[in-house]
């Protein structure tokens, strides 16, 4: 923790990316995790750009092949929650599942570090999924229906239940984002201890201990990123039908 | 913001940075890949039809041709047995042809036997009488008229003819 960047995680411990730091090519405000997320962000961009022209509706590729049931999945994921809905939704939330998966596996890279642990990354992915709700709720009953729908039933209430509607439409990315850090950070932690118990306490005798949290790591990272995007499916869900639900 | 250190300037910079992969995945993934799926599978429901319909065209030309082969068996069967018909009718007439023809050939060879038979009886009496002459002749050395002696040979033969077939008659009764 040599330059004393916002993020809160603890373990900003210098990454592979420490040298833009030291040449002061990015600033000092700037956590680490922000260049790990670009890093992912450039490398998914390329593989489905250079992927793009090969798509075929015929003989498809192992690529496509993959693609293909990713994006199947998760459109039938979507499908299965949303209903009708889902051919505009699908992508939002595949970006969604596919990016947070891919954010939580890199903290399994040695010299790289889960960006959701830091507290901003899930921060600002529950903020976009906090507009992507209310865009679709508005889209789908209008400005008026989807105001009236937070005073609730019956319109004499609405002094009180409007605030409590407002607070626990609040409530939910305060919770996506919570979870999220709360798993990925925990996990980091675990990780991270294990290794300091083998280098430190251990000394010589270089026992793995960390292995199994890997392997553990690898389950809840993809458990964190579907649990993400089911649940703002489920409030994107809820926005359109106007119905409050409690999740 | 500060005790949960959550900086703004770094939000702003992740939510930029998801909303560029969101656009680069919706143009580059899901779009394309979903419209190929639809593709695929509107040409799959097409070629399904397609296939349902040759199997229909196919099913409807089997009947066809299989009644042809029935219709045309059964123009074989007719013509076989009118063939068969034909040839039992000719062989009849043929048989019977040459039936005709050999009780000809037979008739004709009985009658030519009969005038071989009368004839050699002709000629044999004919000489028998002239031995018959000449021996008594010498036997008598006398000369007998010549018309009265050849009336008196005839009765002799006629009645040794007629004695010769009744006696063989009985012969033949008798075995």
């Amino acid at each position: 923790m040599e330059h004393g960047h916002s993020g809160g995680s603890g373990l900003e411990h210098g990454t592979w990316f420490h040298w833009l730091y030291y040449y002061r090519v990015l600033p000092k405000w700037l956590p680490e995790v922000v260049p790990e997320t670009l890093l992912v962000v450039v490398v998914l961009s390329i593989v489905v750009i250079l992927a793009r022209p090969r798509l075929r509706t015929r003989n498809p590729g192992k690529l496509q092949a993959f693609l293909e049931f990713c994006v199947t999945s998760l459109d039938s994921f979507v499908r299965g929650i949303v209903g009708d809905e889902a051919r505009s939704l699908t992508p939002v939330i595949g970006t969604f599942f596919i990016f947070i998966l891919c954010l939580n596996m890199l903290g399994l890279v040695p010299g790289l570090t889960s960006p959701t642990s830091n507290i901003n990354t899930p921060a600002s992915l529950a903020i976009v999924a906090f507009c992507i709700v209310q865009y679709y709720g508005i889209r789908k009953q209008g400005f008026v229906n989807y105001l009236k729908h937070f005073a609730g039933e019956p319109l004499i209430l609405a002094p009180l239940m409007f605030p409590i509607h407002v607070i626990g439409e609040l409530a939910r990315p305060l919770s996506l984002t919570v979870r999220l850090f709360g798993n990925i950070f925990g996990e980091d932690m675990v990780i991270a201890i294990l290794i300091l118990i083998v280098t430190n306490v251990l000394g010589r005798l270089l026992i793995p201990l960390q292995f199994p949290m890997l392997i553990f790591a690898i389950f809840t990272s993809f458990v964190q990123s579907l649990v993400f995007s089911m649940l703002v499916t489920i409030y994107v869900t809820v926005a359109i039908s106007g119905h409050e639900e409690q999740h | 913001m500060d005790i949960l250190n959550i900086d703004p300037r770094v939000l702003a910079v992740q939510i930029g940075g998801f909303l560029l992969l969101l656009l680069v995945f919706k143009l580059f993934l899901f779009k394309p890949v979903l419209g190929i799926l639809e593709t695929r599978q509107q040409e799959i429901e097409n070629r399904y039809r397609d296939a349902e319909e040759k199997q229909r065209t196919a099913d409807q030309l089997r009947a066809e041709y299989e009644r042809h082969l029935a219709a045309i068996e059964e123009q074989m069967h007719i013509r076989i047995a009118e063939a068969v018909k034909e040839g039992q009718a000719m062989r009849d007439e043929i048989i019977a042809l040459a039936r005709s023809k050999a009780e000809d050939i037979l008739a004709r060879a009985q009658e030519q036997i009969q005038r071989e038979k009368e004839k050699a009886v002709s000629e044999l009496r004919g000489l028998v009488a002239d031995l018959a002459i000449a021996a008594t002749g010498k036997l008598l050395e006398q000369t007998l008229d010549d018309s009265k002696h050849r009336q008196l040979v005839d009765r002799f033969i006629d009645e040794l003819g007629a004695q010769t077939i009744s006696g063989r008659r009985r012969s033949e009764g008798e075995v």
